[in-house]
C-alpha cells in the first residue's frame, strides 16, 4: 500500500481546485436615489430659472440648482412630514412647516434647516406642563399639524393647520403667537356646531404685513387687514345654485392672490372660485371637464394672468387670462394626486405630488418634463 | 504472461473460495427450488404491482420543503390568512386603448366571479378590481365615510367605468398593484389553499372557465345559463355593440341550444368552439320567440391579450408536457432492447436486463406508493436513474454468463453457476453500495428526501431479488444462448475496441495522460462552480424552456407590474392591537421604503399603507393627511371606519381580526436565488437593527420567503446528502474489501463525477433547486457499480494469476490484472454506458426543460462515471498498488 502517493496527488489536486474555485458573493448595492416612487411632495419654491426646494413625507428636502436634472438631499433633522415651504424676499431666509407642529427655519438659503420650538398645542391646556403630564397615555398632549407657511419677511411669518390653529411671529420665529381661529356661527344648529368648530386650515396667503388670506374645511375663507389680529369671514359670498346650505361648502385648500383684487381658491369636488375684488365677492367658476370630480389642491395665477389648478387623479386645468378653464396637458397620462403647481413667472413652473412625481416647464407649461433622481 | 492472464479463467474474487463455493451452492438451491422461488418473486410482484397501480403523478412541492425551517413554521402559520405559495396571476393586457371600458371591465368582472369558483381557490384570497376585497371609502348619505367594494357589479354604462376608473386611480391599493400605472393592464390575483392541488385539473378549467369564455373566444355576449325542461341553454343576458356576436346577428335574449350541431350542455361551450374553430365559422343554434335559428360566429375578439404566472399555472404546464414523457419511457426502453440485442445477437440479452429493470421497478413503484411518495412530472427521471442501475448489474451478470458459457466449453448449469457464484458479492456489494448511498438520505430533514430514500433503496434493493434470486432460474428456464452468438460476441469489434483501449491507458503515456485529462478537466470545472447558483438562475421558471409561454407570460407580468413574486413578512405583536400601535406602523413603513431600494424588489404594501390611505381618505382626500396617525386612539378609529362595512375575511388579508399581526408583503422582481439570499440578509439585518417592544418582524412567508428556506436548506442539504452518499458508500466498499484504501479509490470516480456534474449545473444555468436535489440524492452513488465492478475483476484475475508468473514484479502483475478487469467488466461497463447515454440524451426532447436538462445530467453522469472508472480507477490503482488486491494473491 502506498499511502503517500495517493495522499499527494489528493491534496494537489485538491489545492489547484480550490483556487480555481474561489468565487466572492457580492451584493448589489441599496439603491441611492433622491426621487422615489414612494416619495410625496407636498410643496415646491421655485427661488430661481433653475433653482428648485422641494418638501415632501418623512421629513425630505430635495434640491434642484439646474432645472431638474440633478438633486441634493437636504438634511431636515427629522422624519416627520414637511407641508409648506415659503421663503422672504431675500431668498436666503425661510421657513418649513409640517407634521406635529413642526417649525424649520433657514438662513442660508435652504441649505441647512434649524428647529424652531413653536409649541403649536392643539389643546391650549397642554401648555402647562402639569396638564401635559397627567394627561392618560392613550390620549397625549399634541402639537397641531402645520399645513402652511405664508413668509412675510425675514421677521413676520405666519402658519396655520389642524383645528383652526394660526400662528404669527414677528421676531424671525424666536416666538411664536399661537391661537385658535374662533367665530360664531349664527346659523348651525348647536347639534351640527361641534362638528362644524375647529375647521381644519389648510392654506394661508400673506400679500403684505397687513392683507392675508385663509382657506380650510367646510369652505371657509378667513380674511385679515390688520395683520392677523382680526380675521372675517368671506365665504357666504360664494354661495350660490349649486350650494345653498353652508354645510355643503366644499372644503378649500389652497388660497393664492396674484394682486390685492384677483384671487382663486380650490377645494373638494373639483371646485374653483375665484374673486375680483379682493374677496368682497367670490364665485364658483366651472373646471368645464365633467369628470373632475376630484379635489383640486392648489392653484396659481401667472403673471401673465394664465392659471393652473391641479388636484387628485392627475387633474389639471388651465385658464387664459380671463378666459374658461379647459383640460390641462402636461404631455403624458398621470392619474397620480398633484398637491402643488408654482411658477416662478411666465415660463419656468414646477408641479410637485404624489408617486415620487415632479415636474417642470421652462415654457410656460407647453413642455412639461418628468424628473427622476 | 498476458496470455496466461488473459485465459485465467473468471473465477475467484474478493472472497474467499470456500465462500465462493457456497455461493454456487445457494445457486444450484435457488434452481432446484425453482417452483416456489418463482412463485414468492412472483406473487411479491403481483403485490407491489397492485400498489404500482394506484401511484399517480401529483405534485406536492410542501414536501420537498425544510418543515424545520423558521421561515417555514411562519409560512404556515400565516399562510391561511395572508396568502400562501399557490398564487396564481392573470394578466389582462388591452391591445388598444385603455382596460376601463364597460366592456373590458365587465370581461374583468366576470372571469373574477369565475375564477373565484375555480376548485381550490381561497375566496378570502382574490385580488381584483372587480372583487369585492377591492374597496375604496366614499362619502355616505349624511356625510357618513363608508368603505364600498370599487365594482359592486359590472359597470352597465360609460359613466359607471369612468367613475370606476377614478375610484382605481385614488385607491392605493388598486392603482399600480392591480391596474398598471398607464391604465393598459389589470392584475388578477388569487391564492390556492395550501393542500395537495390537482394543478391538471386547475389547469384546464383556467383555460375552460376563465380564460377562453372572456378572451380567447369572447364574443362579445354575456351568457348565462338556464334550464328549460331539463335542458342546458345560455341566454343571451347582455350584448356589446360592435361585437362579434352582434354583428353575426344575435340578440339580447335569444337563448342558445347548440354549438356546431351539438347540443350546449354549458355557456362556455360557445367561446371553447370559438376558440377551437381558430377563426373558421362556428354554427350556433339558437332560440328567438320560440323558434329554433341558426347562425354563423366567426372570429373572437381579439382586444385583450392574457398572460397567466404562479406556481399552479407553471405545474400546470409541466402536467400538460408529462405525456410526452410517456414516449420518451418507450423510446428508452426500445433504444436499450435494440443495443442489448445488437451487443449479445440474442433476444434473452435483451430480455434479462428488461426483467431485473420491470421487477424493480414494479416492487419500487409499489413501495412508492405504500409510503406515499408524490411522483410528479419533474421526478420521472428518478425512476430513469434507477432503472440505469438495473441495466447496468443485470449486463455484468449477463456477460458473465456469456463468459462463463464459453469458458465452461458450452455447459449451461455449469456457466450459470459459475456466473452466480462470481458475481454474486460483486453484485450484493455494489446494490448494497447502491442502496445504502440512497437510504444515508433519510438523515436529511426533508420529508420528501425521506420517502425517497426509503423508496429508492428498496427499488435499489429489488434488484438483487431478480439478480441474486431469480437470476439462475430463469437462466436455467431459459434456452442456452446459440453459440454462433457467443463466439461472435467475444469476436466482436466492439470487445476489441476496449481491449485497445485498455492497453492505451494502461502504457506508460497512457498512465501519465489520463493522470493529467482528469486534474485538468477538475480544475476545468472547478472555474465553472462560481456560476453555481443555489435557487432558481433567473426570473422566470427553470423548469421550462426560455421561450415557453408560462415564461412568456412571467416575463411579461413582471416587466408590466415590476414584480409580483410575494415575499411576506409578519409583523408579529405580543398582545392584541399591537398593529394599531402609531410606532408598528411607522416601523413597518419604514421596513418597506428600506427594503424596497435592493433592485430586486419592485414594490411592497402593508397596513401602515392602508392606514396612510386611510387616514388621507377620512380627511376629505388631503394627500397631507397621509401619515401614520400620532395615536393609537386615532389609528384604531381609522380601522374602525375603513374595515366596518367589510367582511371580517376581507380584512384578514391585511391584519389578522385581533390586531394582533399583520403581514408586510414585498413584490420582488424575480426568484433569482442570488437576490432572495440578498433581500433576506437585508430584511434580517433591518429587523435586527430595529426592534420595537411590542411587536417582532418574523421571516418569511410567500414565494419568495418559501424560496429562502428551501433555498438555505439546499446549501445545507446538498452537501449533506453528497457527504453522507460519500460515507455510506466508503463504508461498504472499506467493508466489502477489507481495506479502508479500497472505499477512497472507489471515491475517487465519484468524486470526479460530482465535480463535472456540479460544473455541468453551472455551465447549464440550472441552479441547485429544489426539484433537483431528488435527481443529486439519487445520482450521487451512481456510477460505483462500474468501479466494484473493475475492482472486483482486477482482485480475482491478479488472484487467480498462475504461480509462473508470481515472480514477476508486482506493477507488472498489477498491469496484466487490470487489463483484463479492463476488457472483460470493462466491455460490459462500456456497452452499458453507451446504451445509457444514448437512451438518456432522448430526455432532450421533453417539453419540460428541467427533465431535458436531467436527461442530459445524466447522460454526462454516466459518461464521466463511465470513464472515470475505465481511466483514473484502474490508473490510479496501478499507482497506489493497494495492499488488498496486491497481497491478496499470498
Amino acid at each position: 500500500m502506498n499511502w503517500k502517493r495517493f495522499a499527494a496527488l489528493a491534496l494537489a489536486t485538491a489545492g489547484t481546485m480550490v483556487s480555481g474555485c474561489h468565487h466572492e458573493d457580492v451584493w448589489e448595492p441599496l439603491a441611492e436615489q433622491k426621487i422615489y416612487v414612494a416619495d410625496k411632495f407636498f410643496d415646491v419654491y421655485v427661488p430661481d430659472a433653475k433653482r428648485a426646494l422641494i418638501v415632501g413625507y418623512g421629513g425630505k428636502i430635495i434640491e434642484t440648482t439646474d432645472g431638474g436634472f440633478t438633486w441634493n438631499q437636504i438634511a431636515s433633522g427629522t422624519d416627520l412630514a414637511l407641508y409648506s415651504i415659503d421663503f422672504a424676499n431675500d431668498k436666503k431666509t425661510g421657513w418649513i412647516v409640517g407634521q406635529q407642529g413642526l417649525v424649520l427655519k433657514t438662513t442660508d438659503g435652504g441649505k441647512t434647516w434649524a428647529h424652531q420650538d413653536a409649541q403649536p398645542w392643539l389643546d391650549h391646556a397642554c401648555k402647562d406642563p402639569d396638564e401635559r403630564r397627567l394627561r392618560p397615555e392613550d390620549k397625549p398632549c399634541q402639537y397641531a399639524y402645520l399645513f402652511a407657511v405664508s413668509v412675510i419677511d425675514e421677521n413676520n411669518v405666519a402658519a396655520i393647520g389642524d383645528k383652526s390653529t394660526y400662528m404669527r411671529t414677528h421676531d424671525g420665529g424666536k416666538t411664536w403667537d399661537v391661537r385658535t381661529l374662533k367665530f360664531e356661527e349664527g346659523d348651525i344648529g348647536d347639534d351640527l356646531l361641534l362638528a362644524f368648530e375647529d375647521p381644519v386650515l389648510y392654506d394661508v396667503q400673506f400679500l403684505d404685513a397687513n392683507n392675508g388670506y385663509i382657506v380650510g374645511e367646510f369652505g371657509k375663507i378667513y380674511h385679515t387687514s390688520d395683520g392677523g389680529r382680526n380675521w372675517s369671514q368671506q365665504q357666504e359670498s360664494i354661495m350660490d345654485d349649486s350650494v345653498l346650505d353652508i354645510l355643503d361648502l366644499p372644503t378649500l385648500f389652497d388660497v393664492e392672490f396674484s394682486d390685492a383684487n384677483n384671487g382663486i381658491v380650490c377645494g373638494l369636488d373639483g371646485r374653483i372660485a375665484v374673486t375680483k375684488d379682493g374677496g368682497q365677492d367670490w364665485n364658483f367658476v366651472s373646471n368645464n371637464v365633467p369628470e373632475y370630480i376630484d379635489p383640486f389642491y392648489s392653484a396659481t395665477t401667472l403673471p401673465n394672468g394664465t392659471r393652473w389648478v391641479v388636484g387628485s387623479s392627475g387633474q389639471v386645468v388651465i385658464s387664459k387670462a380671463g378666459g374658461e378653464f379647459a383640460k390641462g396637458n402636461l404631455g403624458s397620462e398621470v392619474y397620480n394626486w398633484l398637491r402643488r403647481v408654482r411658477f416662478l413667472d411666465d415660463k419656468v413652473g414646477w408641479l410637485v405630488g404624489g408617486f415620487g412625481f415632479v415636474m417642470n416647464t421652462e415654457d410656460g407649461g407647453k413642455t412639461w418634463y418628468r424628473r427622476i433622481g | 504472461m498476458r496470455k496466461a492472464l488473459a485465459v485465467a479463467g473468471p473465477s475467484g474474487g474478493e472472497v474467499s473460495r470456500e465462500a465462493q463455493r457456497s455461493f454456487y451452492r445457494i445457486g444450484e438451491r435457488l434452481i432446484s427450488a425453482r417452483l416456489p422461488v418463482t412463485l414468492l418473486v412472483c406473487l411479491l410482484t403481483l403485490f407491489f404491482a397492485s400498489r404500482a397501480a394506484r401511484l399517480s403523478l401529483t405534485t406536492s412541492l410542501d414536501e420537498l420543503l425544510p418543515v424545520n425551517h423558521p421561515y417555514l413554521q411562519v409560512h404556515e402559520r400565516y399562510a391561511g390568512e395572508f396568502g400562501g405559495t399557490d398564487d396564481l396571476v392573470i394578466m389582462l393586457e388591452a391591445r388598444n386603448g385603455h382596460v376601463f371600458s364597460v366592456e373590458r371591465l365587465t370581461r374583468v368582472f366576470l372571469m373574477t366571479q369565475a375564477l373565484d369558483r375555480l376548485a381550490g381557490v381561497n375566496h378570502e384570497q382574490i385580488e381584483s378590481i372587480a372583487h369585492r376585497t377591492a374597496r375604496h371609502v366614499e362619502v355616505g348619505p349624511g356625510g357618513v365615510l363608508r368603505s364600498a367594494p370599487l365594482m359592486a357589479g359590472a359597470p352597465q354604462s360609460e359613466k359607471e367605468a369612468v367613475a370606476i376608473r377614478r375610484l382605481a386611480h385614488k385607491t392605493a391599493s388598486v392603482h399600480g398593484r392591480l391596474v398598471s400605472g398607464d391604465d393598459t393592464a389589470v392584475l388578477i390575483r388569487a391564492d390556492f389553499a395550501d393542500v395537495r392541488l390537482d394543478y391538471r385539473r386547475i389547469f384546464y378549467e383556467l383555460d375552460r372557465r376563465v380564460l377562453v369564455p372572456y378572451v380567447h373566444g369572447w364574443i362579445g355576449a354575456q351568457l348565462d345559463m338556464v334550464t328549460e325542461q331539463e335542458r342546458a341553454k345560455a341566454l343571451v343576458t347582455r350584448m356589446f355593440a360592435g361585437s362579434v356576436a352582434e354583428t353575426s346577428g344575435l340578440k339580447k335574449g335569444d337563448l342558445i341550444i347548440s354549438v356546431n350541431g351539438v347540443p350546449l350542455v354549458d355557456p362556455t361551450d360557445v367561446a371553447a368552439a370559438v376558440y377551437a374553430a381558430r377563426g373558421a365559422g362556428v354554427e350556433i343554434g339558437y332560440e328567438r320567440g320560440g323558434k329554433a335559428e341558426t347562425l354563423t360566429v366567426t372570429g373572437a375578439a381579439a382586444d385583450l391579450e392574457v398572460s397567466v404566472t404562479g406556481a399552479p399555472r407553471l405545474h400546470g404546464w409541466l402536467y400538460y408536457h408529462a405525456g410526452q414523457l410517456i414516449w420518451i419511457f418507450a423510446a428508452a426502453a426500445l433504444f436499450a432492447w435494440l443495443a442489448l440485442y445488437l451487443y449479445y445477437r440474442d433476444w434473452r440479452g435483451a430480455l434479462r436486463p428488461t426483467v431485473t429493470a420491470g421487477l424493480a421497478a414494479v416492487w419500487g413503484l409499489g413501495a412508492m406508493e405504500l409510503v406515499g411518495f408524490s411522483l410528479d412530472p419533474l421526478a420521472l427521471v428518478v425512476p430513469f436513474f434507477i432503472t440505469a442501475r438495473a441495466l447496468s448489474h443485470s449486463v455484468q451478470m449477463h456477460d458473465r454468463y456469456y463468459e462463463e458459457y464459453l469458458a465452461n466449453r458450452f455447459r449451461k448449469r455449469r456457466a450459470i453457476l459459475a456466473a452466480y457464484a462470481d458475481l454474486f458479492m460483486p453484485t450484493l456489494s455494489a446494490i448494497m453500495t447502491d442502496a445504502a448511498g440512497v437510504l444515508v438520505i433519510l438523515l436529511v430533514p426533508v420529508p420528501m428526501l425521506q420517502k425517497l430514500a426509503v423508496t429508492a433503496s428498496f427499488w435499489i434493493a429489488a434488484i438483487a431479488v431478480a439478480e441474486l434470486i431469480w437470476s439462475p432460474i430463469l437462466y436455467d428456464v431459459l434456452r442456452a444462448p446459440d453459440e454462433r452468438a457467443v463466439y461472435r460476441r467475444a469476436a466482436g469489434g466492439f470487445g476489441d475496441l476496449i481491449a485497445a483501449a485498455a492497453r492505451g491507458v494502461m502504457s506508460r503515456n497512457g498512465r501519465l495522460g489520463t493522470f493529467a485529462f482528469w486534474i485538468a478537466l477538475s480544475v476545468l470545472c472547478s472555474t465553472q462552480w462560481s456560476k453555481l447558483t443555489v435557487g432558481d438562475p433567473g426570473s422566470g421558471s427553470p423548469l421550462l424552456y426560455a421561450d415557453a409561454p408560462y415564461n412568456q407570460a412571467h416575463r411579461r407580468i413582471q416587466d408590466r407590474f415590476g414584480g409580483v413574486e410575494p415575499l411576506v413578512v409578519i409583523a408579529e405583536g405580543r398582545s392584541r392591537d399591537a398593529m394599531k400601535d402609531p410606532r408598528a406602523l411607522a416601523k413597518m413603513e419604514a421596513f418597506q421604503r428600506y427594503l424596497e431600494r435592493d433592485p430586486a424588489i419592485a414594490s411592497s404594501y402593508s397596513l401602515a399603507d392602508l392606514a396612510l390611505a386611510a387616514n388621507t381618505l377620512h380627511h376629505e382626500d388631503e394627500p397631507k393627511w397621509g401619515v401614520v396617525p400620532d395615536r393609537w386612539v386615532d389609528a384604531s378609529g381609522l380601522f374602525f371606519l375603513h374595515f366596518r362595512d367589510a367582511n371580517p375575511a376581507e380584512s384578514a388579508k391585511y391584519v389578522s381580526p385581533d390586531f394582533r399581526s399583520a403581514p408586510i408583503t414585498f413584490f420582488a422582481r424575480g426568484h433569482r436565488g442570488e437576490d432572495i439570499r440578498r433581500i433576506v440578509a437585508r430584511a434580517e439585518q433591518f429587523i435586527a437593527t430595529n426592534p420595537l417592544p411590542n411587536v417582532s418582524f418574523k421571516l418569511a412567508g410567500g414565494m419568495i420567503g418559501v424560496l429562502a428556506a428551501a433555498n438555505e436548506s439546499l446549501v445545507r442539504n446538498d452537501v449533506l446528502l453528497t457527504m453522507l452518499v460519500y460515507a455510506a458508500v466508503y463504508v461498504v466498499v472499506a467493508f466489502t474489501y477489507r481495506s479502508t484504501l479500497a472505499g477512497l479509490l472507489l471515491l475517487v470516480p465519484l468524486v470526479v463525477s460530482s465535480f463535472v456534474v456540479n460544473a455541468f449545473i453551472g455551465w447549464r444555468g440550472m441552479g441547485i433547486n429544489l426539484h433537483i436535489l431528488p435527481v443529486i440524492a439519487v445520482g450521487v452513488g451512481f456510477g460505483v457499480d462500474f468501479g466494484l465492478y473493475l475492482l472486483s475483476r482486477t482482485l480475482a484475475a491478479y488472484q487467480s494469476m498462475p504461480s509462473g508468473d508470481l515472480a514477476e514484479p508486482v506493477d507488472e502483475r498489477l498491469r496484466a490484472s487490470l487489463l483484463v478487469a479492463l476488457k472483460t467488466s470493462g466491455r460490459a461497463i462500456s456497452f452499458t454506458a453507451l446504451t445509457m447515454i444514448a437512451a438518456a440524451s432522448l430526455w432532450t426532447f421533453s417539453g419540460i426543460r428541467f427533465d431535458a436538462e436531467m436527461g442530459l445530467l445524466l447522460a454526462v453522469w454516466t459518461a464521466v462515471s463511465w470513464t472515470a472508472s475505465l481511466t483514473l480507477l484502474p490508473v490510479l490503482v496501478y499507482f497506489v498498488q493497494p495492499d488488498f488486491v496486491c497481497k491478496a494473491s499470498a
